[in-house]
This record gives C-alpha cells, sequence and structure tokens, in this order.
C-alpha cells in the first residue's frame, strides 16, 4: 500500500469518531438545496468546500504533528494523501447529491435531463476542486485554527467575479453561448475536470512547499 | 558491538536558544538518561533525531542509517513515548492499531492484542478514557508491536504515580533484555535513571556536559561542605557550582580535584546534585 494511501486512510480514521456530527453538517445543506438541483448543487458544493478544515482541526486539536513525525512517511505524503482526501469526500459528496436528488425527482414525478445532472455536476464538483485548491495551502501554513479566514477567500473571490461581471456588456457575455464546447454537457465536464486537476496540481505544488519548510 | 545513535557535531539555531556541538553515542543493547534541565535542548535533541526539526550543522545516525537520507526506514525501527499521548482522543484502543498499524509493513497485530491484555487495555476505551499511565503504555504497546528496535521517550514519566513511573521503568528494562534493543530516555526526574540507565548524557545550555556511562558520571563528581572561611580563591576556581549560606558553602567539584579539598566534608553526589550545581553556578543563599 502507497504511504498516499496509508495517509489517505489515516484521514478517514480521524473524521471517524465524529460521522453523526458530519452527518448532520452534510444533510442540512444537502435537504435545504435539494429542491433546485442545478444551483443546489452548486450552493450545496461550495457549502461543502468550507468543511475542508475539519482533517486539520481534528489533527490540530490533538496535536498530531507529533505523530505525523514518528510515521514513517514523507511530508509530501501527507499533502498528498490530504489532497486525495478532500478530492474524494467532494466526489463522493457530489454523488450522494446526485443520486438523493434523482430520488427524490423520481417519486416526485418530476422530469430531469441527464445533460442537467452532467452540467450541474460539473460546476458543482469544479466549484469545490477550485474552492479547496484555495483554502488548503492556507490550513497547512496557518493551521485550521489560525487559518479560518482562509475558508472565505474563495467566497471573495467569487463575489469579486460577480460584481466584475455585472460590468461586462451583455453581449460580451452572450459570446460564451457560442463556444461550442461550454455548450456540450461531456466537453463542459472533462474540462471542469482537467481544470481541477491544473488546480489542484498547483495547490499541491504550494502546500508540499509550505510543510517542507514547517518544523514540527 | 555497534552504536543504536551516533550524533556528531549536532547544531540548531533558534532566535533565542543555540544547539551547539552536540555528540553522544549510545551502544546496541542499553539504555541511555537524556537529562538537563529544563529548556536544555533535550527535547530538540530528539525533535532532530526524529526529523521532526531540520539541523543546522552535523550528523545523526539512527540505527547505521542517516536520519534524513533513511527516515522512513528509521521510524519502521522506532518507537517513541512522548509526556502525552499523540492519537486522536476520541479513537478508541482498538481504532488507534486499525490507524496506526498500517504504516508499519513489520505490524504485528496479535503482539498487539497480547499486549493490550498484559497491560489491561481495553480495546473499546477512548484514548481520552485512559489514565495518563494507560496512555502511556498504549503508546508502548504499539511501539512494541512493529518491534522497534530503538525506543526514544521523551519525559515520559512526568505526571505519572510513583506506581505507574515504576511499571513503566521495569517495561523498558524488560525489552532490551534481548541486548538488540535500544532506550534514549529524555528525564529530568531522575530518580529513574538511577534504577535503569546505563549511560547518561547531560546537555545544558544546549551543550554537552557529560557523556559516557553513569557510574562514571556519579563517581566523576563530589560535593564539598565547608565554613566560609575555608574557602580560598584557588578552591573557588575549582568549584562548578557553588551554594552559599551564612555559616558555609556547599559546592560541586570534580573528583579529579579532590586534593585541593581534602580538610573539607566530601560526600558522594546524586545526579540531581550534579544537575543543580552546574545548572545553577553560583547560588547564593545568605
Amino acid at each position: 500500500m502507497s504511504n498516499i494511501i496509508k495517509m489517505l486512510k489515516l484521514d478517514f480514521s480521524l473524521i471517524k469518531p465524529y460521522t453523526k456530527t458530519l452527518l448532520i453538517v452534510f444533510l442540512f445543506p444537502l435537504i435545504v438545496s435539494v429542491k433546485e438541483f442545478s444551483y443546489g448543487f452548486v450552493l450545496y458544493m461550495s457549502i461543502m468546500a468550507m468543511t475542508s478544515n475539519y482533517t486539520f482541526s481534528v489533527a490540530e486539536k490533538n496535536d498530531l504533528n507529533r505523530l505525523y513525525g514518528l510515521l514513517p512517511v514523507k511530508k509530501e505524503d501527507i499533502v498528498n494523501g490530504r489532497y486525495l482526501f478532500t478530492a474524494l469526500t467532494g466526489v463522493l459528496l457530489a454523488i450522494s447529491f446526485a443520486i438523493l436528488n434523482i430520488i427524490i425527482m423520481f417519486f416526485a414525478k418530476m422530469s430531469f435531463s441527464l445533460e442537467d445532472l452532467i452540467v450541474s455536476l460539473s460546476v458543482g464538483l469544479g466549484m469545490y476542486m477550485f474552492f479547496t485548491a484555495i483554502q488548503l495551502p492556507g490550513f497547512f501554513k496557518f493551521g485550521a485554527i489560525k487559518g479560518r479566514f482562509v475558508a472565505f477567500i474563495p467566497f471573495i473571490g467569487v463575489f469579486l467575479a460577480g460584481v466584475i461581471a455585472q460590468k461586462i456588456n451583455p453581449e460580451s457575455l452572450n459570446k460564451l453561448d457560442n463556444i461550442a464546447v461550454l455548450n456540450n454537457p461531456y466537453s463542459f465536464l472533462a474540462i471542469s475536470i482537467l481544470i481541477s486537476i491544473v488546480f489542484y496540481c498547483i495547490s499541491i505544488g504550494i502546500s508540499q512547499r509550505i510543510l517542507n519548510k514547517m518544523e514540527f | 558491538m555497534s552504536d543504536a545513535i551516533v550524533i556528531n557535531g549536532l547544531c540548531k539555531k533558534f532566535d533565542t536558544f543555540e544547539l551547539d556541538n552536540i555528540s553522544f553515542s549510545l551502544p546496541e543493547g542499553y539504555i541511555m538518561g537524556l537529562i538537563g534541565p529544563n529548556g536544555a535542548g533535550k527535547t530538540t535533541t530528539i525533535k532532530l533525531m526524529l526529523n521532526m526539526l531540520k539541523k543546522s550543522a552535523g550528523d545523526i545516525k539512527i540505527l547505521g542509517m542517516d536520519s534524513v537520507e533513511d527516515q522512513n526506514k528509521i521510524k519502521e525501527n522506532l518507537g517513541a513515548v512522548f509526556d502525552s499521548n499523540y492519537f486522536v482522543q476520541d479513537w478508541t484502543v482498538k481504532q488507534v492499531e486499525k490507524s496506526i498499524g498500517i504504516f508499519y509493513s513489520n505490524w504485528n497485530s496479535e503482539q498487539f492484542h497480547e499486549m493490550l491484555k498484559k497491560y489491561k487495555l481495553d480495546p473499546n476505551k477512548k484514548v481520552k478514557e485512559l489514565s495518563r499511565g494507560m496512555q502511556m503504555k498504549l503508546m508502548l504497546a504499539c511501539a512494541f508491536s512493529h518491534n522497534a528496535k530503538l525506543l526514544i521517550l521523551d519525559e515520559p514519566t512526568s505526571g505519572l504515580d510513583p506506581v505507574a513511573r515504576d511499571e513503566l521503568l521495569d517495561i523498558i528494562s524488560e525489552y532490551i533484555q534481548d541486548g538488540k534493543r535500544s532506550v534514549l530516555f529524555s528525564t529530568h526526574i531522575t530518580s529513574d535513571l538511577d534504577k535503569i540507565a546505563d549511560y547518561i548524557t547531560f546537555i545544558n545550555n544546549g551543550k554537552v556536559f557529560y557523556t559516557g556511562q553513569k557510574d562514571d558520571f556519579i563517581e566523576g563528581f563530589r560535593l564539598v561542605r565547608g565554613g566560609s572561611n575555608e574557602l580560598n580563591r584557588e578552591m573557588e576556581r575549582k568549584l562548578l557550582g557553588v551554594r552559599k549560606y551564612s555559616t558555609g558553602f556547599e559546592g560541586l567539584i570534580r573528583t579529579e580535584d579532590i586534593n585541593y579539598f581534602n580538610k573539607l566534608n566530601i560526600d558522594p553526589v546524586s545526579i540531581d546534585d550534579i544537575i543543580i550545581y552546574t545548572s545553577k553556578g553560583d547560588i547564593n543563599n545568605e
């Protein structure tokens, strides 16, 4: 078993004792946002990105740096494991959300299209990956408690993007509709995954540098 | 006989403290006490050995391997006990094994459960529900379950009651029985070392004051007592530390300097005496 997988398992062990609390944290926004699939999903994934400091918080509360210092793993493995854990959590949350929505829509006899599902998945998951890619280096640098402000940075970024978008000529924005790749849900999903991978690679590089410089 | 630990010219600079040219070695199969007052550099030395801090200079070889290059191989063969446990408080003892065991290729689950039975640790109890002594035993059970060849203990007995301390010392003595395992034991409770240590390394103000066999350490110093008018300048120069009273003085000397004080009362010293006098230098109680 590779050290990254071991670290991933350790991260799941960190949150295991708090599963019940986390289920409430995960389910409440799910129920709130379930009425409107597309917007609800993006909202849900954005809220879920706010929980990415949970493992850092448990590690900090229990002073686990001493444990990390004792385990036969490199600091890079700790970083990679944490990113894998965060990404996997995002994928699992997205799948749970999609399944739950499909079930609700089926029983409510509401119609939905696969294209809608894929586009929502692409935006929601892409948003989650983008948010966490910005947050994680901050948590590695400042820890979960001091680094709480980092969790809000992506939201400020999105808000600013919205403000800027309002000032852009609507005709220019309409031109986006003409980009063929954005109109195809499958290529949209592929682009979303690709951009997420690029963000994560940059973010992992920064976090590895931070942790390598850190002494504990 | 090979060495479990070899440290040469180890330096670490901080803004307000410097670990300066630390060198010592521990032969395989023995227990070394790492002693010194608070802030002397004991924990810094241990953290450098575990590669938790980056050294400024020097070499650290553990079990014949470089502490930086071969850190994963070293850590596979190393166990550690700190003054407080390093597991998630809400983990059960069983979860500790599940979470930690996967990191060691030679983890022996049977051995772990035997240890739990021996130490009367309930697998379903949470770490936070265990007493300090039991938490210590859990850390030891983990170290023994991956057959650690070197055990590093950093102030393990602080906060333990005398019974738990005695139990811990028995466990450590038993651990080195096969002659292939070694222990580095950092403490300022020196009575523990009287019982089990073979070697002593005494660090003071970031420098090694003494490293070698425990008996030589204790035999190497004497406590001298005399009246206030019995202390001349030559004698004062030979005192490593002195406590002055209105009626006289009490000071630490090297055994080799005993001839300078042969008209005075000279007594054997304890490890505590050596630490106190060398750390404080002149103590005036007038």
